[in-house]
Formats: C-alpha cells, structure tokens, sequence
C-alpha cells in the first residue's frame, strides 16, 4: 500500500500550522544510552534535530523517526544558509544508517595482513589487544590519523594523554595549501567568502556545483539569479561550467599564469582600491615589481587562453570592486605551484578592498572573539612531550609553516621503513583511509605490514580497515550525540549533533571508544567524564544554555551577536589581522626568510612527456573523498567511475566510448573504462576520485572503477607539506 | 488500505523545473527514493544527463501528471486515473499488474514495483501535498530549481512562469499536455 496511517498522521500534524516551522519537532532530552528501539510503540513518530555528517559541510538536518526507525532526513529549514536543502548525500544517510556492510562489532585480524579475515571480539578483548601492544612502545611511536569531525576531542585528548607528537588529519591530501596560503597572508585560514552578495566571482577549478557545500552553491545560484557573473577555470566541463555566465578551459597547472596576468591588468590599469591597498596591505610595490613583465599576452602563451579574454576577465574584476571575489578555493594538493596560486589569489582579492564587506571575503566570527567560548570536561594536564614530530611539521628547517593540529599525512611509510627520524610502530586511523587517500600504495602497505599495531575506528572495513589488527567500529553521526561543534560564519553559531537512534549492533561513539581505551591503557583519569551529555552540558555552561534548548532549534547564536563585516559602514575601519605586520602580506618577509618566494611569481608546470597524459581528479555530487562510494543508495547512483579522454586521442589509440582501458605508471596500472568526450582537454585525462577501492569489506564497490591515487608518487609541497597530485603522467591503452 | 484520497480542495497542480537552477546534484533523486520507500534499483525521478557537448543543462525528469495521459487511457481497470487536482496516481488495490501503463508512457516514467505488484511511479508525493507540505523533491532541491505550481492560484509565481510562456512542456507535439513545465535557457 502506497500510504501507512502512521505516515499519514504525521503528515497531518506536521502540516497543523504554515510552512515547515511547524514540523514536530519531538525532542527527547539528549538521553545515553538511548531508547531501545523496541521501546517505542508502533506508529510513533519524532523528529529530532541534527547535523548531517555525509561530507565536511556539516548541514543542520531533521530527522524523522517511526516506529523507532529513520525514514527521512531533510534540511532544516530554519538555516537561513540551505533554507531546508540537503544533497544527494545527506538524503542518503539512512542508507548508511542501515547498511549491511557496516562494521557491527569490534574484529581483529586472524589472517594475514590485508586478506581481511577477522574475528568477532569483545569490546574489552579488543580494548586490551590495542592496549597490551602500546603499553609496549615508546609514546612518540604512536601515531593518530584522522578526517576532522566534531569528535575529535576524543582521540586528540587519547593521543595527548599517551604523549605522543604525531598527530595527523587528512588536511595535507586536500585543503592543506590553502590553508597555508590563508595563514601567510591574512594571518588565518578561517575566512570565507560572502558567495550570495558577490557580484563577481572568479573560480579557479573550485567546482562549487560538484563538490557541493550546499550554503556554498546555493548563494552562488542565486546570486547568479540576480546577475552575479561566474568565470570558471577548469579544463573539464562540470556541472559549475554550465552554471557559470563564463566558462574557460586552461592547460592544466597554469591557473597561477591567469592570475598573475590578472595581477598585471589589475596593477597597471589602476583599477585598484588605492586607499585599501594603503592602509591594509604591506608590499604593494613589491607586488607591483614582481607582476609587471605577466602581461596578458604572456599568460596566453601558458594558459591556452587568449589574451583579451583575460584582459578583460581582469577589467570586468576590477570594475566590480568591492564585490568582486577571487575564490582562494579548498582542494590545493594539486600542483607545486599550487601554494604560489593561492597567494597570488589572495593578493587579487586584496587589490579590490574585497575584506570585511558584503560580498567578498570576511573572517569567521567565531566564539572565541565574541568573549565566551564554550566549556570542556575536567582532565589533568598532559604530559610533556619531548620527542620530535616525525614529519617535521612546524619545525624551522623542515615544515615550519605546516599546522602541526594537522601534520603531513604522507609521511607514515618513510617514517616506519626507513626509521627516519625514528620508526612509528603503531597507527590509530580514524574515519581516515590512508591507503585510499593518500598516493604510493604500495608503500604504504609495505608500512603496514612492518607496523607493530595498526588500529581503524570506522563504519566499514575500509582499504585501510582490512590491514588492520583491530578494527573498532565507530557508530555513524545518526547514532551519537557529538559535542558541540562551532559553525560560525558572520556571527557566532554553535550547532548539536544529537543521536536519533540507538546504534546498530555492537558500534559506539567516539566518547565511548577512547574512554575504553584509556581506561585499558592506564589513561582513564583523562577520561572521567559519565557520559556525553555531561560534555555537552559542561560546553553550554558558559552561555547558561540547555542541550534540551539548543536540541529544540538544533542551532544557536548568542542573542545579541549579529552578522558583521567589520568595514561595511566604515570602509577605514581598523581591522588587525593575525599576520606579522597586522597587514595583508602581498610581500611576506617570513616567506623570504625561509627561502620562498615572498611575492608571487610564475612557476610552470612540469609537460606531459610524449605519448602520455595529464591526469586530473575531482569529486562527483553524490559521493564523498572515498567515504560513501559503498553506501547502497549512493553507489546505485554512481557505482564506478570511468577514464574521460578526448576524441581525437581516443582516436588515435584506438579506444572507443566504453572500451576497456589501462592507465599506467611506471609497473603501476589501474583498470576501467572509457568515456570518450568532448568535455575534456585533448592531453587531459580525467577520472572522478574515491574508486578503485581493496577491501573485501567494502562488497559494492571493490575492484570497482579507477583510482588514481594508486598510480601517484609521494610528492611533497616544500614551503606547506600539502601533497602534489596533479603533476603525475599516464599512459593509456585500450585493454 | 485506502486509495490516495480524491480531493475535494480545489487545488490545480503542477511541476515547473527551472533547468537554469539545477545543477544535476540528484538530491531530488534521492530524497524522492528515500521519502516513497521506493525499492533498490528503481527511481521515481532522476535527473537526465545533458546531451554530451552541448551546454544544456541536466534536468529533473519523472512523471509528466499529463492531462491527457496515454497511462490513464489504457488502464483496463482504472486503477490509474488523474485526480481533479492534476496529480496522476494509481489505487493499487484495482491494479492488476498488466504493465500496459509501463509501456504507454512516452516518457518512461513508470517501473515495476516487484514487491507491491504494481507500476509505480512519481506521485508528486501527494500525501505531503494533501498534508500542505512541498513533494520531498521540491524541499530538499539545492539549486531551488524545483517549484510546486497551483494553477488555480494565480498569485503563485510558478504559475505565473506558466501563463507567462517562460515554463513549457517537455514534447508537446505528442498531445499528452503535461503538467511539468521547464524553464529552459538563459
């Protein structure tokens, strides 16, 4: 029957008053642990408030439980920022929720590294196996590896408490450089760009429309409905290509050139905000100096674009001022000239008095400057740490500008094969899959077979998870309440993920998880807390706010914080930035000290080799990095990936559209299939990124489509310790 | 169980699809999935692929609620019929499973449901619609590519878009007369 009368009922309540605010909005307290589902009678029907945790973006959502089931998650619509939209993804977590695949109880390895044979365990048998082996070794030789969430505080009060230095998140896979880039010249990485109020928006490859941070693409959609310009670079045609009022395709790596030529137009036509660049940057004439020989004309001769088009791109840029906004973008482990790129970004934005006004850039409002920052649980100091980190990260010499909050995540293999500067012997990875994401597999799995411990905390057995001794499995976002997490923009905001159902099988929370593990470890005095709604009520303490409160709106702002730009009634505002000189450094002496390049300047990519391609990577709009290629729902959508390749290289090599191909490196070779179009440059080759995946444990999407990751050296940015996944070449035949 | 209830409300449906909103992101595709229980390899509505090369965009494609719909003509049982407020359904309990509906439709927009023993499809999620709520596709759309139009409102801006030209019909030659209306072109 197409309609229950359980659905029906809810319906009609959620209808009672107009629009959506009169949803239900059923809360139980935050209550651990949580109601069993057989307690709730049949017909029953809550919605609870959450945050989605399909991807990064963290969109507030509405959960709708029946008969103690998830059968719906929709945006909520009181965030002004997605007005009740989620994506593909976050439509899809109730497929996750309930996948069979899922890890439901602890496993640890009884065959061979990597053949993905386990055996069921207890929580207590797996918490003293994990525990036996690191009460063995020496706390620096200890490794944590993790995707950033909201529980974080969990495995870095773990890693803090056992003292071990090496600390590790994804970041130097993916925004790393950027973030670099951010902290040099505007003295934080926690700026973002007011997408709805801008007039004109460059885009340098970020694929707003693919990626998909829904506030992102919804303000660029309407401003684009309002007659927001969008020009985008990217040498494959996206879904933002099509959105976009212009779209160009560069010769992949050059970005830096278009910019820099942008710089020149920008500097030498005087379409500057002079009084800007006075009282808020340092280095102009150095700016001025460096870009002066970038003409157009040059960056026609690396780009493949012509010169008026980018003189003009210039022009239309500048003229639109202040509400004309580079985008400094996210994904940056691309090219070596990728840190260069986001500077030269940076400085474009900085030329236009784009900072602190409706439609360009502005910092976070974050808690911390509003003068109450939320509370933490009691735990005794740390212990001092006195080993170096492995991967020199924040150390002069090495990585100094490196975050060490984040570190270099490509470093593990030559830490433990090469003992240099000493061996890691054990690895935690968190809702991380090195081996998916980070290139040189081989490798990689070389160190983990030579490692003492390998631990993955996961919803699935992940390609990382089947070399794994143990295997903890963490409960998905729909089963946990996390702490509070700040998701501040204009003003201060402060959102709760709270757990809607009870967790499937044997999984736990993060709180949970590390709690054990310190306890089996001898750390549990780190850990004395009950449970996480004491956290979460020790966090609100200073704002004398309620988790029943802030679970009934699911979000909060301080009542009288209000959204600010700092220069909007006053453009002479003082604003201080974090940075050495209290400025925007368009001339960076730190930058000069440490041997880089302190103004931008022209780095040319290296050339595909002859008889080989360019190979570039993206994401689709319904799958994760390599997190959600195996949920059901979002697998049947998209199950593989294919090797786009132009025709007239196509033709060439023989291969036909749906051909069986091989893309090689080197021994290396990955197997698919072609997608021969049009949409691409003729030396490109382009495969969307996440397959190709190992583990038997991930039973949809194993040997499934191509990763390019396993066909990628481990090449590292000198001035940022991002990864460089943009400069590999392969060759392609028909299979 | 019911049929789908026959209105009384005087309400006049339909679908306008501003294709220059929608980014192809398939969050239609699933919330419709999720909120219709639909079953694992079937969709009510997906989004169809812009023809390679060219610059147009993908589009929201599903049940068409025509006025003059070939499925409602050969229903030998009358188990599909159109409601009087344009929403095209099917009472499963007079569905005999012949399937005719499944291939009358030009736009293909029906599938088997093994499970249920009848053709399904998109039914613009009407009990959120009785209920006054968007169809799930309409709610959760990123690009707010996705209106819900009430023709007997002629203050609805959707349907202002209808009157106006601006939203047409996808194949019109075929005298279905739709009730989904695409904005196509900048």
């Amino acid at each position: 029957m197409p309609v229950t009368p359980s659905r029906r009922s809810f319906l009609q309540v959620a209808a009672a008053g107009t629009a959506v605010a009169a949803l239900p909005v059923g809360l139980r307290e935050v209550v651990t642990p949580p109601v069993a589902a057989a307690a709730e009678p049949p017909g029953s029907e809550r919605v609870v408030t959450s945050v989605c945790e399909m991807c990064t973006v963290r969109c507030p959502i509405l959960v709708r439980v029946r008969d103690g089931k998830v059968v719906r998650i929709e945006g909520n619509p009181k965030e002004k920022s997605t007005q009740g939209a989620i994506c593909a993804k976050g439509n899809a977590g109730i497929s996750l929720l309930y996948d069979k695949d899922r890890v439901r109880t602890p496993l640890i390895r009884v065959g061979e590294r990597g053949e993905g044979k386990f055996r069921k365990a207890s929580w207590d048998e797996a918490y003293t196996y994990i525990a036996d082996r690191l009460k063995a070794i020496r706390p620096e030789e200890l490794a944590v590896g993790r995707r950033p969430s909201a529980s974080d505080a969990f495995l870095l009060t773990f890693a803090k408490a056992f003292g071990t230095p090496n600390i590790f998140s994804h970041e130097s896979s993916c925004p790393l450089g950027r973030n670099v880039a951010l902290e040099v010249t505007l003295g934080t990485s926690e700026a973002a760009i007011d997408y709805s109020k801008v007039d004109y928006l460059v885009s340098f490859g970020r694929n707003h429309m693919e990626t998909l941070a829904v506030p992102q693409a919804q303000g660029i959609i309407a401003g684009l409905a309002r007659g927001t310009r969008l020009v985008y670079l990217d040498p494959r045609r996206t879904p933002t290509s099509t959105a976009a009022t212009t779209w160009l395709q560069p010769l992949p790596g050059t970005d830096l050139a278009f910019v820099l030529a942008m710089l020149q137009v920008v500097i030498a036509e005087k379409l500057y905000d002079q009084d800007f660049v006075k009282q808020y940057t340092l280095g102009f004439a150095q700016l001025a100096g460096a870009v002066g020989e970038y003409t157009p004309e040059w960056a026609a001769t690396k780009t493949g674009i012509p010169a008026t088009t980018i003189r003009d791109v210039a022009r239309d840029f500048g003229a639109a001022r202040p509400r004309a906004v580079a985008d400094f973008g996210w994904f940056s482990s691309t090219y070596l000239n990728d840190f260069q790129l986001r500077r030269a970004i940076l400085a474009l934005n900085a030329l236009v008095g784009n900072l602190e006004v409706p439609g360009g850039i502005f910092f976070v409002k974050g808690l911390k400057g509003y003068g109450t920052e939320l509370g933490d649980w009691k735990k005794p100091k740390f212990p001092a740490v006195t080993a170096e980190r492995v991967d020199g990260a924040g150390v002069p010499g090495k990585y100094p500008l490196t975050p060490v909050k984040d570190g270099l995540c490509q470093v593990l293999p030559e830490s433990v094969l090469t003992g240099k500067p000493y061996a890691l012997k054990a690895y935690i990875a968190h809702r991380f899959d090195p081996l998916a994401a980070i290139p040189d597999q081989p490798r990689m799995i070389e160190a983990f077979k030579k490692l003492d411990l390998l631990v993955s905390v996961d919803v699935y057995m992940s390609d990382t998870g089947a070399y794994a001794d143990v295997i903890l499995p963490e409960c998905t976002y729909l089963e946990r309440t996390d702490p509070v997490m700040e998701a501040s923009g204009l003003a201060p905001k402060i959102r709760l993920r709270q757990q809607v159902v009870a967790p499937q099988g044997d999984a736990k929370p993060s709180w949970q998880i590390y709690q054990g593990l310190a306890k089996a470890t001898g750390l549990g005095a780190y850990f004395a807390y009950k449970d996480i709604d004491e956290i979460v009520a020790a966090q609100l303490a200073p704002f004398g706010l309620s988790a029943v409160e802030l679970a009934k709106v699911g979000q909060w702002t301080p009542p009288d914080a209000k959204p600010t730009y700092l220069r909007k009634s006053n453009p002479k505002a003082p604003v201080k930035l974090k940075t050495p000189s209290g400025k925007i450094e368009l001339f960076s002496a730190e930058l000069a000290k440490l041997g880089f390049d302190p103004v931008p300047r022209y780095t040319p990519p290296p050339v595909p080799p002859k008889g080989t391609f360019q190979m570039i990577q993206g994401k689709c709009a319904v799958h994760t990095n390599s997190a959600t290629q195996n949920i059901p729902i979002l697998h049947e959508l998209r199950p593989s990936n294919e090797l786009w390749i132009h025709p007239v290289p196509a033709g060439r090599l023989g291969i036909k559209d749906g051909d069986g191909v091989v893309v090689r490196v080197g021994k290396l070779e990955q197997r698919g299939v072609a997608k021969v179009t049009a949409d691409i440059l003729e030396g490109t080759v382009f495969t969307y990124h996440g397959w190709g995946r190992t583990s038997p444990g991930l039973t949809r999407v194993k040997g499934k489509g191509i990763g390019f990751n396993a066909l990628m050296p481990v090449v590292t940015d000198p001035a940022t310790g991002s990864l460089v996944m943009r400069e590999t070449f392969v060759e392609v035949v028909k299979s | 169980m019911s049929a789908p209830t026959k209105t009384a409300v005087r309400h006049q449906y339909a679908l306008v699809v501003d294709t220059n909103k929608c980014i192809g992101c398939e969050s239609c595709s699933v919330a419709c999935r999720v909120e219709n229980e639909v079953p694992d390899g079937h969709w009510r509505s997906r989004i169809a692929p812009p023809i390679p090369g060219s610059t147009k965009a993908p589009m929201k494609w599903a049940c068409m609620h025509c006025a003059n719909a070939p499925c409602v003509q050969v229903c030998p049982t009358k188990a599909t019929y159109r409601r009087a407020d344009g929403i095209v359904v099917i009472d499963a309990g007079r569905c005999v499973g012949c399937k005719y509906c499944i291939v009358a439709c030009p736009y293909g927009a029906r599938y088997f449901d093994e499970k249920k023993g009848i053709p399904d499809k998109c039914d613009l999620c009407v009990d959120r619609v009785d209920a006054g709520l968007e169809p799930a596709c309409v709610q959760t759309c990123v690009g707010r590519a996705l209106t819900l139009a009430d023709l007997a409102d002629p203050k609805n801006e959707a349907t202002a878009r209808i009157r106006s030209g601006e939203a047409n019909p996808l194949h019109p030659e075929l005298g279905t007369k739709p009730s989904v209306y695409y904005v196509v072109g900048k």
